[in-house]
């Protein structure tokens, strides 16, 4: 494997792994973020860009929307109870990384059967990454700009009448 | 000259902040404009006639052509529809009570659901329509959250963890077509499907969960009668008239013109959720006591009815499925805009507080005698010739024990309406409600407006046959294909 491939995985898996395990929804959601930037390059130097953009819409486009919304609905809490989440938050993760290591482990060595029970032959991308966000998938932009729009408006909307309760 | 039908929306959303530092009363204006805009550019394209022969000539439209949009006689039937039914919800919203400080950002989400319908309809891939799909469900959200209290925040945290799961079938769906056909455009779908033995039906599946959860359809509904209970007046007609409709019903039949076919399986499963849901939908609504609550579960019914049809497999069925996707738009909607104005009236939606409204508010009690009759499917109103051609296509096609529990249901459906409007309209006037009034002509002229195409769509048969839904004939060459 090629060094910068080895870099975009970093890319990819540090900040996913953050964003599973951090204690602050705000770093979550940020961390995700760079994640689906970082899967996006590392499908487009798989020659997926199709893929990449689709990636891109969802992950760093929808979703953030959604979960930006909905941290903006939430209220931070107070100092010391913050303090004392973090510690109780870490600790229900202990367990966590071997499970995740086993499963990897499983499908690793059962690579080939993973492979030839979905024969998938149909996606064969040959375009470059500029032809296809501009040149095919043109109206998702538009979409996501609508996607936007709607996250903007959203927070707007109820951010408002919340600090109107309050 | 499509992709007008989502710039125009979209932008008339993006100025809204400008509209409200510089000219607040603008705000309201906007939208008006923009439906009107959809309305008589989709009239006009209707009655010119000019989609009868597979779709609309866009030879001189650039960008409609590198963006692959495209207009034929489905998408023609639900922009009209989207027209209509945004119109209304717009109109009734100008004296409904919204806080002046968020209306024009409520004026923006409406408008955000349009562009985004109007993009899934207008659309000709698998992604592009996921990607609209969720401009239309994000905006529902926050809509149905819009009051800000608990019922609303209730409604819309259902609405949007079944609709999350929606969208990750979907997304698994695309995903698996993707990858053993290599493209996402409905064109490069049909070519792959032929030959892409069981993930096909693994793909059918998931796209049938995710639609039918978007559509409330039994039992998938869990979600809808307290979204559309919870939203206020205004977004409960958009919901119910259009938004679930394009989401989840639209979104199916075109998926199974261009992608799939009428392959037996897949329509025998649409057939017997179809006639689950128009059946339980109608049992359930005979057992409400909220007027909203009631036409949620009418709705699930008749979308069952909308899924019978196209199962049917047939011309016939299809034309039957359309034309009830379009009535279902309008009767719902004059429904819910007649829920609406009792709800502004008295301040209630229960039946055990409300009766003989109808002396105190003529207009909202008529155009709901027009809205039921028509839902109930009796003659000449539109209701009947959909529920009617639907019934003939399922008996013709085979199915007589699906077009007798259609014909079931429907009286089932004449009871609970009656049922519906005595407890509301007719007998004497409750106790308490002696001193309220007819509301305001903004309120119930949009009900007017939606009775009138009711009547009128149901007369003049032939001319809507004509002008709306022989332009469907033409999708069935996509069949062929």
């Amino acid at each position: 494997m090629e060094l910068h491939m080895v870099l975009l995985i970093a890319v990819t898996l540090i900040p996913m792994i953050i964003a599973a395990f951090a204690a602050e929804l705000i770093k979550s959601v940020i961390a995700l973020l760079v994640g689906s930037v970082g899967l996006t390059l590392v499908l487009f130097n798989l020659n997926a860009p199709i893929a990449g953009i689709f990636e891109l819409s969802v992950g760093a486009g929808l979703i953030a929307v959604l979960f930006i919304l909905s941290v903006s609905l939430t209220r931070p809490l107070a100092k010391e109870e913050s303090a004392e989440r973090k510690r109780q938050h870490y600790r229900r993760f202990y367990v966590l990384p071997i499970i995740i290591l086993f499963l990897g482990l499983i499908l690793y060595l059962n690579k080939d059967f993973w492979i030839n029970a979905f024969p998938f032959t149909g996606a064969q991308e040959s375009a470059s990454f500029g032809e296809v966000l501009w040149g095919r998938r043109g109206l998702d932009l538009i979409g996501q700009i609508g996607i936007i729009l709607v996250g903007v408006f959203g927070v707007i909307v109820l951010f408002r009448r919340g600090k109107m309760n309050e | 000259m499509l992709l007008a039908y989502i710039l125009v929306p979209l932008l008339g959303a993006a100025i809204m902040p400008i509209l409200r530092k510089i000219w607040q009363k603008g705000t309201d204006s906007v939208p008006i404009l923009v439906t009107v805009y959809q309305i008589i550019i989709t009239g006009w394209i209707a009655y010119q006639g000019i989609v009868l022969n597979g779709s609309l000539n866009l030879e001189r439209w650039i960008l409609d052509q590198v963006l692959a949009l495209r207009l034929d006689g489905l998408s023609l039937v639900a922009l009209l529809a989207i027209g209509l039914v945004s119109f209304v919800t717009v109109l009734f919203s100008l004296r409904y009570p919204l806080d002046e400080d968020r209306r024009p950002g409520y004026y923006a989400l409406i408008l955000l659901a349009v562009t985004g319908m109007n993009g899934l309809v207008v659309a000709t891939d698998l992604f592009s329509m996921y990607v609209f799909l969720e401009i239309v469900s994000v905006a529902s959200f926050i809509l149905i959250a819009y009051q800000y209290d608990e019922f609303g925040m209730e409604g819309s945290f259902k609405y949007m963890m079944l609709s999350a799961v929606a969208t990750v079938f979907l997304l698994v769906a695309v995903a698996l077509l993707f990858a053993i056909t290599g493209g996402v455009s409905f064109g490069e779908l049909a070519q792959g499907v032929k030959t892409g033995g069981p993930v096909v039906f693994i793909s059918f599946a998931f796209i049938f969960f995710a639609l039918a959860l978007k559509s409330g359809m039994m039992p998938f509904h869990g979600w809808l009668p307290d979204a559309y209970t919870a939203s206020p007046a205004p977004v409960s007609i958009l919901l119910a008239g259009i938004v679930t409709k394009i989401a989840g019903v639209y979104t199916m039949i075109r998926l199974v013109l261009e992608v799939f076919g009428f392959n037996s399986v897949f329509m025998n499963l649409l057939l017997v959720v179809g006639a689950v849901s128009t059946v339980l939908g109608a049992f359930f609504a005979l057992g409400q006591k909220d007027f909203k609550r009631m036409l949620a579960y009418s709705s699930i019914s008749q979308i069952g009815y909308i899924m019978m049809g196209l199962a049917a497999g047939t011309p016939l069925g299809l034309i039957g499925a359309v034309f009830h996707f379009f009535n279902h738009a309008i009767f719902k909607s004059l429904l819910f805009l007649n829920s609406g104005a009792v709800e502004t009236a008295t301040g209630t939606r229960n039946f055990d507080e409300l009766g003989g409204l109808a002396e105190k508010m003529p207009v909202t009690g008529t155009t709901s005698v027009i809205g039921l009759l028509s839902t109930a499917g009796i003659p000449p109103l539109a209701g009947f010739w959909s529920k009617l051609v639907i019934i003939v296509a399922l008996w013709m096609a085979g199915f007589k024990f699906f077009a007798f529990i259609a014909v079931f249901a429907s009286i089932i459906t004449l009871a609970y309406l009656l049922l519906l409007q005595r407890n509301v309209f007719f007998g004497k006037i409750k106790q308490g409600l002696e001193g309220i009034r007819e509301v305001s002509p903004v309120v119930y002229w949009p009900a007017i407006i939606m009775a009138a195409i009711t009547v009128f769509s149901g007369i003049l048969f032939p001319l809507v046959y004509d002008k709306l839904l022989n332009p469907v004939n033409s999708l069935l060459g996509l069949l062929a294909k």
